[in-house]
């Protein structure tokens, strides 16, 4: 049997008989396929939100209070001296103290939960986009992310308190949110005057060009080391211990109900058109000829969901950061082939159910009046 | 005075030609038990080449039954059927592989269904081209041979059109056309002219009477409809599964085929002459002397 050759398209026949129907069922295989790659989005967006201050951190080393995993989650304090005790180690080219924490701040407009950072102007750890303005000098001065402040109608040369302490915004920073809390940068003299602790540090930034050796010195003056790396790695697994569950468990939902839609569209589809089909059996094609039909139908209906399914996130991604801002939608290649897999193996659950039905389908029915 | 009897009645003529379908003790059971029914009993039945063999019965006696066998699409409780392809070969179907049915299928018989059974998504020259591509014929010659049949149909004029935009009598004939598309040597029908008015009705069967005669096909049809008497060579009578012989059966002097003394007739020099079609009545009466002197 040449396959080159030819012959009546009927799978392409039978999509377009029932334009509205085929449409219909795209579409809902478009909106399952939506979902996953929203959640999926999603999670990718808290991933990269969670470690935004992870991956700019310009050091090679960081050295934090013992029991310290994440920056941010767990902040403690180190004696003040730390600093200059890791700046005379062997081989440091520069150590600079920050601190680091999640805090509420009251603001006109109500409180927001952000991420305060505090270094040494000039020094590493502090703003690293800024879109306006300039970093942080003084003690009353602060940059903000530029999201954060446009919500709470600030902007550059605007006052802003913080913990109580009158402060100015000198500077607009971009791509800075962490997942629900946008980053607030200040001076390491500003956080120690607010916070009213002098003759501390919460962490200290350490540049070098031999980290492993310097590493080693350093944690033999009873210090704890961690490179930016881990730190990103203790962020990303304090997310997924709290986001992680209920994200897998929507995703999860999300693919079996799209693959319940599928298997519904193309059962459907099947169903009606099990008189044709047989039909074509009674004539004489083969089962798998039968079963090819549905399948590609099937196929070519989830080919046109995952079409729909892009146009949909696409709008409502837009929809979502006009809306929403502070839920990051990050579409990377990962996830497109992840959701891509996904929906190659709905339709191939899908399809074995008709497929099946077919093949059990008897030929006699089609020669019995309706 | 009726006498039942499962062998169809003898065949006078044709017997010369070829036996393309031989049915042999021929049975079907559907369900077990208490719900068993037995819709065809040991029929024995033999069809020719360019016979057309018209089966009629009351509803239930077990035509669609028969009709679903012969064309291999239902499998037989017991029996034996042997169909001659084209090719001259001998197929037994009661024992065929289930996978070969298809085959089988495809290049042995055509199918005309009563409701037509025409995909709807299809325009009439796609629905013959499909069957012709199952039946092994691609590309453009599939095209091309469903065109002519749609033109010895009558019908080149409907080629795009789609079975929703046509008659019932234009559907038939396309369904008739789709199943010329493997030019089977058996064409089984299944109550052809149910829904078609009596001038459509004629048209088809006359229809099938030429192709009959044309491609020396044997013609297997299913029928309440009496007009189809007129085409049929033999007419057998299905009841309770079985064929029938009236005890009053009487001989067609022009065909010599057994028939009930209820279709045309002629009264002849004191006689009434019964006929099992008005195309035998029509030759009796031209020309009385050349059956009645030859006979016994
Ligand atoms: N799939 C089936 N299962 C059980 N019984 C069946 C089945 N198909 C047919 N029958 C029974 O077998 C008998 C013969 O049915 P069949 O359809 O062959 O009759 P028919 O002569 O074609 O009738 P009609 O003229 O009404 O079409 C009937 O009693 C019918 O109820
Ligand atoms: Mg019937």
């Amino acid at each position: 049997m040449s396959r080159g050759e030819r012959q009546v398209p009927v799978t392409r026949r039978l999509l377009a008989a029932r334009p509205v129907r085929t449409a219909a069922g795209a579409l809902g295989i478009g909106l399952a396929l939506m979902m996953m790659l929203l959640l999926n989005g999603l999670w990718t967006g808290v991933q990269q939100r969670v470690t935004v201050y992870d991956d700019h951190l310009a050091a090679d080393l960081v050295v934090v209070p013992a029991g310290t995993e994440s920056l941010f989650a767990d902040p403690g304090v180190l004696p003040a001296a730390t600093v200059t005790a890791v700046e005379a180690t062997d081989g440091v080219t520069g150590a600079w103290p920050i601190r680091t924490m999640y805090s509420i701040l009251e603001l006109p407009h109500g409180k927001a939960a952000v991420a305060a950072v505090a270094s040494e102007p000039g020094g590493p750890g502090g703003p690293w986009a800024l879109t306006a303005g300039r970093a942080p000098a003084t003690a009353d001065e602060v940059a903000l992310d530029a999201l954060f402040a446009d919500q709470h109608g600030l902007a550059v040369g605007d006052d802003m308190p913080m913990f109580g302490h009158p402060m100015r915004v000198v500077g607009l920073t971009d791509g800075t949110a962490m997942f629900m809390t946008p980053m607030v940068f200040t001076t390491s003299a500003a956080m120690t005057g607010m916070l009213g602790a002098g003759d501390t540090t919460g962490a200290v930034l350490v540049t070098t060009d031999t980290p492993g050796r310097v590493a080693d010195r350093l944690r033999d003056q009873g210090l704890t080391v961690r490179t930016p790396a881990q730190l990103r790695e203790a962020s990303l697994t304090l997310a997924t211990k709290i986001y992680g569950s209920p994200v897998k468990l929507m995703v999860s939902v999300a693919f079996a109900t799209g693959t319940l839609i599928v298997a519904l569209v193309a059962y459907t589809r099947v169903s009606e058109q099990q008189r044709d089909l047989g039909v074509l059996k009674a004539l004489g094609a083969a089962p798998g000829r039968v079963r090819r039909i549905a399948v590609a139908e099937t196929a070519a209906l989830t080919a046109a969901g995952a079409v729909a399914a892009v146009i949909l996130l696409l709008l409502t991604r837009e929809l979502l950061s006009w809306w929403r801002p502070a839920f990051p939608v990050v579409m990377t290649s990962a996830t497109l082939t992840r959701t891509a897999t996904a929906a190659a193996g709905m339709a191939l659950l899908a399809a074995w159910l008709p497929a099946h039905r077919l093949s059990r389908l008897d030929a006699a029915s089609a020669f019995r009046s309706r | 005075m009726t006498t039942a009897d499962h062998t169809a009645p003898e065949q006078p003529t044709g017997r010369d030609r070829p036996v393309t379908v031989a049915v042999r003790g021929l049975t079907k059971t559907y369900g077990h038990g208490a719900a068993e029914v037995a819709a065809v009993r040991e029929v024995d039945l033999d069809v020719h080449a360019g016979e057309v063999l018209l089966v009629m019965g009351p509803s239930g006696s077990g035509k669609t039954t028969l009709l679903l066998m012969l064309g291999a699409l239902l499998r037989p409780t017991a029996g034996s059927i042997v169909v001659t392809g084209r090719d001259r070969r001998r197929v037994e179907i009661a024992t065929t592989l289930e996978r070969e049915l298809p085959a089988l299928r495809a290049n042995t018989f055509g199918f005309i269904f009563q409701d037509y059974a025409l995909l709807d998504a299809l325009t009439a020259t796609e629905n013959i081209a499909v069957a012709a591509n199952i039946a092994g014929i691609k590309g453009t010659a599939a095209n091309r041979r469903a065109r002519a049949l749609l033109d010895r149909v009558g019908l080149a004029h409907r080629a795009a059109a789609r079975p929703s935009q046509m008659s019932g009598g234009e559907q038939q004939r396309v369904s008739v056309a789709r199943a010329l598309a493997n030019d089977p040597p058996v064409l089984l029908a299944d109550e052809p002219t149910a829904n078609l008015d009596a001038s459509r009705g004629r048209d088809l069967s006359r229809l099938l009477r030429q192709l009959a005669d044309e491609d020396d096909r044997s013609i297997v049809i299913v029928s309440h409809d009496n007009r189809l008497r007129e085409v049929a060579d033999r007419v057998l009578w299905l009841e309770d599964g079985r064929f029938k012989t009236l005890a009053g059966l009487v001989v067609d002097p022009v065909c010599r085929m057994q028939v009930e003394p209820t279709g045309p007739h002629v009264d002849w020099e004191g006689r009434t002459l019964w006929f099992c079609s008005e195309g035998c009545r029509t030759e009796f009466t031209a020309d009385p002397q050349r059956f009645v002197a030859g006979g016994d």
